[in-house]
């Protein structure tokens, strides 16, 4: 809402861009419009503080307005309905709810509207004071409203007939009270109360009431949380039926029989209705001048926040939206949209604060001692002790010295890659689990709540296990499945097509895949109804787009002749087709634009229990495939003609290695989107820094293609906080300069 | 293996390409064990074709190629293999393989394991290298030799595939004087053991100098066929190269061949 310079105005911006795509004047108004319209069929419902409530069509006012209608709902009392009581406001309509087929509020007058969506009166009922602000709540047939004369009204939500009213709380003396929104659990009703003074409020609470259809009795009054937000949040689960209250004291949870527990102590003032998400989490803006979004889970834990737009001059008075991971919130002084994981809320650091002492002095004591050793070595023995402590290391690990057979070497290298790639994978794997934007856990601490969640079947986690089983197991398992799965494409394709610039997308999958989830996100295009709109969509048009445009590279390149060089022109052609339509379907993507960017950007957001495992088992099992044929792909490096000699049948061979790839890369594509480099970079570095050998070359990629996504993956979310940055561009980041320090020092191997 | 089955025996061999080029017509020959035989004629002449017609590379149209009296035809190519060794003139990537991953690869025709070699692989490897002088070569990667060193790496592979015919194609064109007689001398020193060795070679002077046997092929065709010093004469160069030669033989009694005119139709250019 804007800030009181300005006369009343609805605006529509575009959710991305925040472009403005109209706005609807009114001609004259208090300016400080408090209560929340409604969006329903097709049009917004406004009411502003001078009575009028609007009705305007979400696709924007017309040229000379006569698609707008407007009642007025006067703030005049009609005498014969008797005095209000209690504080009163010259305003009209306050927040407006929609039950079944009709509107529902109350207004500054003293009367309760029912009308329908042409804003025709269908009942009109009259109460003893002032509505501002609140809504009304529907349950079952029911209407329940509170008051400023503070008093609460049961009304029959079909004809309107006053079913029971009682008074709540008022001040003694002057009857000002106010009575907020209810919330329904059962048979209570939940709401809090106070004096009604407005901004000179100083006394209230919550109430809790039992409704029996016709009578209303009080359970319980509870001052001595202090004051209570407008609006509370209703649980009616299994673990928790009643509902929360942002208080004076902090956030409580009120429960059935009027008892409360106040789960999160110490909180800001927050005055404008907190939004429950996914029934899971709890968004709510602190009131102030340059105060926080917060997040909480339902046990009350600050699991992030998000200070709120600096240029805020006002105050938060009304509700975020929350939409696919955006919330959208507006403030006295503008409105604002975030995207991406709060901003974690660092825990206190851990109560052993010896252990990275520690650590550090057991790091200090190793260099010490590697300093004394090399020096050592060179006064005493006289030679250079780098290249001597190599020897001396490698001939513990049993990969060099006289006398060791080259083949008993290469199995001792192997060992050591496949024990020191797990650990560091592991580690890297702990890293993921253990740090991220909602907080950070110690390894052991991580490693415990791991196991609790899991020996938990995943169910009933307290907040932590959530985090760390639900938001990043699954995640960190399909950066280190989809980091190896394009490292063995890209060791493959490299190999089959003996030319060190192919990556994994060289014969088109990635275009494949990228047009086709592009054309499923923009255009909804779900292969003519087989996949309707499922949360599989998207990455089941990418598998389908990625392998057809494999095939119609196979088809090109056999018909040319089958050699790996036909492979890479076909790919090249049929890639440049798949992005010129890409390219067309983003021109025309509108505001979808950002969902396809992003898609193609790749991300591991998307990844949870439901769908690991469509990407983790295929995944890890294809690649395991090529260590059965790591002999011939050495043969093939000699040339098709050679290893045609040796006894390979090598059309045979390569089709086979390229489908395998090429559904490799298909898969890792469809979920996580289009993530470069990995493919590229991680099979020349281990070729460079092992030698062409396939049996330590596919080993390596894999525990070396793990380890670099699920460090990339790490990276985008801890580089900035409150920002997750395209893993593909991380990989790149770190990739590049290593890539372009090997190239120049063995860049040669690649030579004729 | 019987003494009266040659080694080698092709008969009536055709071939013709897709696009019905006819680039060997009608050869038979056939060639015993233990032999250094040199394949000489102009470039085009059906060499190679020949060649990879006995190693399977290009399919036979008509006839047949027999090793050791068994047919080539509908052998497996793992079988073939274990008779058959070829040595490319030229390896055109390496992708950072080493002289002993190359040399061992050999061997692949032999072997059992999915993964590793054997330990007696090893050592036949390792002796090959010993034997051809690249040992001290081992871990150097194949793009970092230089050209003599290369087709000595390259002999040892198929030297490690103990095969019974070894077919190489122009081992010395980009090799100074030395090593071409180096190469030579190396694949002399082969032919003791059980193996014949068919180098297809533009030197004629070099394989009259090392080969028990010459054969001459022109247009596609079986020139001639016999010991060098006494099929190849200036005649015989005229009438395969189109090209004037002396022809003689030095003071060791080695031949040689200098070519002096190109014989058009104008005479010379």
């Amino acid at each position: 809402m804007p800030g009181n310079k300005h006369p009343p105005a609805v605006y529509c911006y575009d959710r991305f861009t925040g472009a403005e795509k109209w706005k609807y004047e009114m001609e004259y108004g208090a300016g400080y419009e408090t209560s929340t319209g409604v969006i329903v069929g097709g049009h917004i419902y406004v009411p502003t503080t001078n009575g009028l409530l609007f009705k305007i069509p979400l696709e924007g006012p017309n040229e000379d307005k006569s698609n707008v209608i407007s009642v007025k709902f006067s703030s005049v009392r009609d005498p014969a309905d008797g005095l209000l009581t209690g504080l009163a406001y010259g305003t009209g309509p306050a927040t407006i709810i929609y039950d079944s087929g009709a509107l529902y509020f109350g207004t500054a007058a003293g009367y309760v509207f029912c009308t329908d969506l042409d804003l025709n009166v269908l009942w009109k009922g009259t109460i003893g004071g002032c509505v501002y602000f609140n809504s009304p709540t529907i349950s079952g047939d029911y209407l329940f409203i509170g008051a400023l004369n503070g008093s609460l009204y049961v009304f029959n939500k079909i004809n309107g007939n006053l079913i029971a009213s009682t008074s709540v709380f008022t001040v003694e003396g002057k009857g000002t009270g106010l009575v907020s929104t209810v919330v329904m659990v059962e048979d209570r009703l939940i709401f809090s109360f106070s004096d009604g003074r407005g901004m000179n409020t100083a006394t209230g609470g919550f109430a809790v009431y039992r409704f029996d259809g016709t009578t209303l009795t009080e359970i319980e009054k509870e001052t001595g949380l202090g004051l209570c937000s407008s609006y509370l949040i209703s649980s009616d689960t299994d673990s928790f039926k009643g509902a929360y209250a942002f208080t004076t004291n902090g956030l409580a949870k009120v429960y059935l029989d009027g008892t409360y527990e106040l789960i999160t102590p110490g909180l800001e003032q927050i005055k404008a209705p907190a939004v429950l998400v996914n029934g899971s989490r709890i968004i709510a803006s602190e009131y102030d001048i340059g105060s926080y979004i917060l997040e909480f889970d339902l046990d009350g834990n600050i699991l992030g926040r998000f200070k709120q737009y600096e240029g805020t001059e006002q105050y938060a008075l009304a509700p975020p939206v929350i939409i696919d991971g955006w919330i959208y919130s507006g403030t006295d002084g503008g409105m604002y949209s975030v995207e991406g994981d709060f901003i974690p809320v660092v825990k206190a650091p851990a109560k052993d604060s010896m252990v990275p002492v520690a650590v550090a002095v057991l790091i200090i004591a190793l260099l010490a001692i590697f300093v004394v050793y090399c020096l050592y070595v060179k006064i005493v023995k006289g030679i250079p002790p780098i290249p001597y402590i190599r020897g001396r290391i490698s001939e513990l690990m049993g990969t060099s010295g006289e006398g060791v057979s080259k083949i008993r070497k290469n199995k001792m290298r192997l060992f050591w890659l496949i024990i020191l790639g797990l650990a560091a994978s592991f580690l890297m794997f702990l890293l993921c689990l253990s740090y991220g934007p909602t907080g950070n856990t110690s390894i052991p601490e991580t490693f415990s709540l791991l196991r609790s969640a899991i020996s938990k079947g995943g169910q009933n986690l307290t907040s932590e296990e959530t985090i760390i089983y639900v938001t990043r197991l699954p995640r960190a398992m399909a950066a280190f499945a989809v980091g190896v799965g394009l490292s063995i494409a890209g060791s493959v394709y490299q190999a089959v097509i003996r030319n060190p610039l192919v990556d994994p997308y060289i014969l088109g999958v990635s275009a494949g895949s990228g047009t086709m989830a592009v054309a499923a996100i923009t255009s909804g295009f779900t292969f003519f109804g087989l996949l309707s709109a499922t949360q599989y969509a998207i990455p089941l048009a990418a598998i389908i787009g990625g392998l057809f445009a494999f095939f119609a590279t196979m088809l090109i390149a056999e018909k040319a002749g089958g050699s790996s060089t036909n492979y890479v022109l076909a790919g090249v052609i049929v890639g440049l087709a798949f992005s010129a339509a890409q390219t067309m379907l983003i021109y025309w993507a509108g505001d979808k634009i950002h969902s396809a960017m992003t898609w193609l950007f790749g991300s591991f957001t998307s990844i949870g229990w439901n769908n690991i495992w469509i990407v983790f088992i295929p995944a890890l099992m294809l690649s395991f495939i090529p260590l059965i044929w790591v002999k011939e792909l050495n043969l093939i490096l000699l040339g098709e003609d050679q290893a045609k000699e040796m006894g390979l049948d090598v059309a045979r061979f390569n089709r086979g290695m390229l489908i395998l790839a090429s559904v490799l890369t298909a898969i890792c594509v469809s979920f996580v989107g289009i993530i470069g480099f990995v493919g590229l970079v991680v099979p020349h570095l281990c070729r460079m820094l092992l030698g062409g050998d396939h049996r330590l070359v596919i080993p390596a990629s894999m525990v070396l293609g793990g380890l670099l996504m699920m460090l990339a993956d790490f990276t985008s979310k801890m580089l900035m906080t409150g920002v997750e940055l395209p893993v593909g561009a991380i990989t790149a980041m770190i990739g590049a300069p290593v890539f372009a320090y090997l190239v120049i020092k063995r860049g040669r191997m690649y030579d004729g | 293996m019987t003494d009266n089955v040659p080694l080698l025996e092709i008969r009536n061999l055709n071939k013709y390409y897709d696009n019905g080029y006819h680039a060997v017509r009608d050869v038979s020959y056939s060639i015993e064990s233990g032999l250094l035989v040199g394949l000489i004629g102009p470039n085009g002449c059906g060499k190679s074709t020949m060649m990879k017609c006995i190693n399977r590379l290009h399919t036979i149209s008509s006839g047949d190629i027999l090793v050791d009296g068994v047919s080539v035809k509908g052998q497996r190519p793992g079988e073939l293999a274990r008779k058959i060794a070829s040595v490319p003139a030229q390896l055109k990537t390496s992708f950072g393989l080493t002289v002993y991953e190359t040399v061992m690869m050999g061997r692949y025709p032999y072997m059992k394991n999915l993964w590793w070699e054997s330990e007696q692989d090893e050592s036949f490897v390792t002796d090959a290298m010993e034997k051809f002088g690249v040992r001290h070569l081992q871990d150097r990667q194949l793009h970092m030799l230089s050209s003599g060193e290369m087709q000595r790496v390259l002999i040892a592979k198929a030297y490690v595939q103990e095969p019974r015919l070894m077919l190489v194609d122009e081992p010395t064109s980009h090799l100074d004087m030395r090593y071409k007689l180096e190469v030579m001398e190396y694949l002399n020193a082969m032919v003791q053991k059980d193996m014949t060795i068919l180098v297809a070679e533009h030197d004629i002077s070099l394989m009259a100098r090392y080969c028990d046997l010459c054969i001459i092929m022109k247009e596609g065709s079986l020139f001639k066929i016999g010991p060098p010093k006494e099929i190849i004469n200036s005649d015989l160069i005229e009438e395969v190269y189109g090209v004037s030669a002396s022809v003689g033989f030095d003071n060791d009694g080695e031949l040689f061949v200098l070519p002096k005119r190109y014989k058009s139709g104008r005479g010379s250019i």
